[in-house]
């Protein structure tokens, strides 16, 4: 199985879980809070189930419809997920300023802390496992998936800390109050999300070093003369390169085409997944 | 910003409802009515939605450049989605307001003022969007095509205020109104799911129409010295067309004659689709020498 397939269907089972407990806990005990913040769960499992069905569909090689590749799938996935996030932290933030102007008595508060501990541990390690698998198969999707999770984290602890300050000082501001300042820090992390998912979907070019990288690896290769019009850009984890050579106008179209699939193994090789297209030009110079 | 008509329609679609968010606040404080300040509302979110499109028209048109080595078309794909995506909280909303409205049922107010606001909204968009269509498919724009729904769907909703309330005036039932409502924002509502299909298919590199690519491929074979061409792969940026192809050529053809004949090729290819970027990956035909077979059936994993 894909590895980014497996980590995304692991998200979407905890989710449930984390969701199924929350539930179970919340109609056991009744308290209203605690089911409440299924609410949140509810909008994690949209998000990782997006997730999952995004890096499915990359993982399918290039076909007719799509000869680029399906990579871009992440990036919009990526993209409706930072929605997502924002959405989850506008939530939040409906319910902190209700919370201010109508203060309501917190029933429960130590079942409410004790399920809030519950989903940050899980979300934390989650989060953290999903980060690892995102870097290692650079994924967007399931980057965004993990950085969802995280803010899930400081949620689940901004309310677990509220509910045990609550119980020992009677101060129910702090619950509001913390929640606001969590959301500042959740709409960072969605602006942050929806910025590189924007930029990725209109092609906007690799970074510095992996672009002076391709133009070493062009130049050091053995009767280059030159090259320029190199463009580069990211589709999912797949870079898309291409660029002219130069070379001396009477080598032959065969002894051309060896010098470019040279340079094209070397860029792959660094590069796995890349598709690189070479245009070879003869130098006029000459 | 001169002459370029796209951006030149963008402007209008701009001027027009900033002069319809105004006429439309003024005659609502004037009247105190509240449903005329409702649309005055209505318009800012056009408003909003064609700034947008002034602003994407306008990036996408720069040429390419160091951050963007592939232009900036896409950036008129992501303003195409994303207007799609407040045609949908539009209709969203008529739906909410038609299920409170049938929750709570309330006489409709009828002022004549309102009717005649509502009059001037809907010829100003008919023109504004019929304009924006017309650039929209002339010069290929999905921006423009998105503000051109837009406006479009309101009409649509003024036509439908006025029905339900002749309705109202000939039977005398108040139900009528958040029917024809909800009737309007369902149309509505596919008309925004085939503009974001429409819009975010080039944000996933979704090929040419097939015509197209047949085209492409009947300049290639038809240029002199072309033995044969594969792994042809096409996209579209906004208004502009992406293509690489594999070309085949004899072996032993110097490559400056090679590079005469895709260079002959992409000049085709550009007089056929002006706002074309091909490039052109020149191979060797394989079956031209017997000493190496490590060419164009290669393991790499370039796709085809």
């Amino acid at each position: 199985m894909d590895p980014r397939v497996k980590a995304a269907s692991v998200s979407l089972i905890s989710n449930i879980v984390i969701l199924t407990v929350k539930l179970t806990v919340g109609i056991y005990t009744g308290s209203l809070s605690v089911i409440s913040t299924a609410v949140d769960s509810i909008n994690d499992l949209s998000a990782s189930a997006i997730a999952l069905l995004s890096v499915r569909a990359a993982a399918a090689p290039a076909d007719q419809e799509h000869p680029y590749g399906h990579g871009k799938f992440e990036n919009i996935s990526g993209g409706l997920q930072a929605l997502l996030i924002f959405a989850a932290a506008l939530y939040i933030i409906n319910e902190a300023v209700n919370k201010i102007l109508e203060p309501s008595p917190i029933e429960t508060p130590g079942v409410g802390a004790a399920v809030m501990g519950f989903t940050a541990i899980a979300a934390l390690f989650l989060s953290r496992y999903l980060l690892r698998v995102a870097q290692q198969t650079e994924s967007p999707a399931l980057r965004a998936d993990a950085y969802h999770l995280t803010t899930d984290v400081w949620t689940s602890l901004g309310a677990m800390t509220a509910l045990l300050v609550v119980q020992v000082t009677d101060f129910r501001l702090i619950d509001p109050i913390v929640a606001l300042a969590i959301a500042m820090a959740i709409i960072h992390v969605a602006y942050q999300l929806t910025k590189e998912a924007m930029e990725v979907l209109v092609d906007v070019r690799l970074p510095s070093e992996e672009i002076t990288f391709i133009a070493e690896t062009i130049m050091k290769t053995p009767r280059v003369i030159g090259y320029h019009k190199l463009r580069t850009r990211k589709s999912g984890a797949a870079r898309q390169i291409d660029y002219h050579l130069v070379v001396p106008p009477n080598v032959t179209v065969q002894d051309a085409h060896k010098i470019a699939q040279e340079i094209e193994d070397r860029i792959f090789y660094r590069f796995p997944g890349a598709q690189v297209v070479t245009h070879i030009e003869p130098d006029t110079q000459q | 910003m001169t002459a370029n008509p796209r951006t030149l329609a963008a402007g209008i679609s701009v001027a027009s409802n900033t002069t319809l968010v105004i006429i439309k606040l003024v005659v609502g404080i004037i009247t105190g009515s509240v449903s005329i300040i409702s649309e005055a509302v209505h318009s800012a979110l056009d408003l909003f939605a064609a700034i947008i499109a002034f602003f994407s028209v306008r990036e996408s048109g720069r040429p390419a450049d160091r951050e963007h080595p592939y232009g900036h078309g896409k950036i008129e794909n992501l303003s195409g989605a994303i207007e799609a995506m407040l045609i949908l909280l539009a209709a969203m909303f008529i739906i909410h307001e038609a299920i409170d409205k049938l929750k709570y049922p309330q006489q409709v107010k009828n002022p004549v003022l309102g009717l005649y606001v509502i009059g001037i909204s809907i010829v100003m968009n008919t023109l504004v969007s019929k304009h924006l269509f017309r650039i929209a498919g002339r010069t290929d724009s999905i921006a423009l095509e998105a503000d051109a729904h837009h406006l479009s769907t309101d009409v649509w909703t003024s036509i439908g205020v006025f029905i339900g309330l002749g309705l109202i005036r000939i039977t005398g039932w108040h139900i009528l109104d958040p029917l024809v409502a909800i009737a309007v924002a369902l149309m509505i509502i596919r008309v925004a799911f085939s503009l974001t299909w429409k819009a975010a298919a080039p944000l996933l590199d979704t090929k040419l129409p097939d015509e197209e690519i047949g085209e492409l491929g009947e300049i290639v074979m038809n240029t002199p010295g072309v033995r044969s061409y594969h792994k042809m792969r096409t996209r579209k940026a906004g208004p502009y067309r992406q293509v690489d192809f594999h070309l085949i050529v004899p072996a032993g053809m110097p490559v400056n004659e090679a590079h005469a004949i895709a260079e002959r090729i992409e000049q085709d290819i550009r007089v056929r689709f002006p706002d074309a970027y091909v490039v052109t990956h020149i191979e060797p035909d394989n079956d031209d020498n017997n000493r190496s077979s490590s060419d164009s059936t290669d393991a790499r994993p370039a796709i085809g």
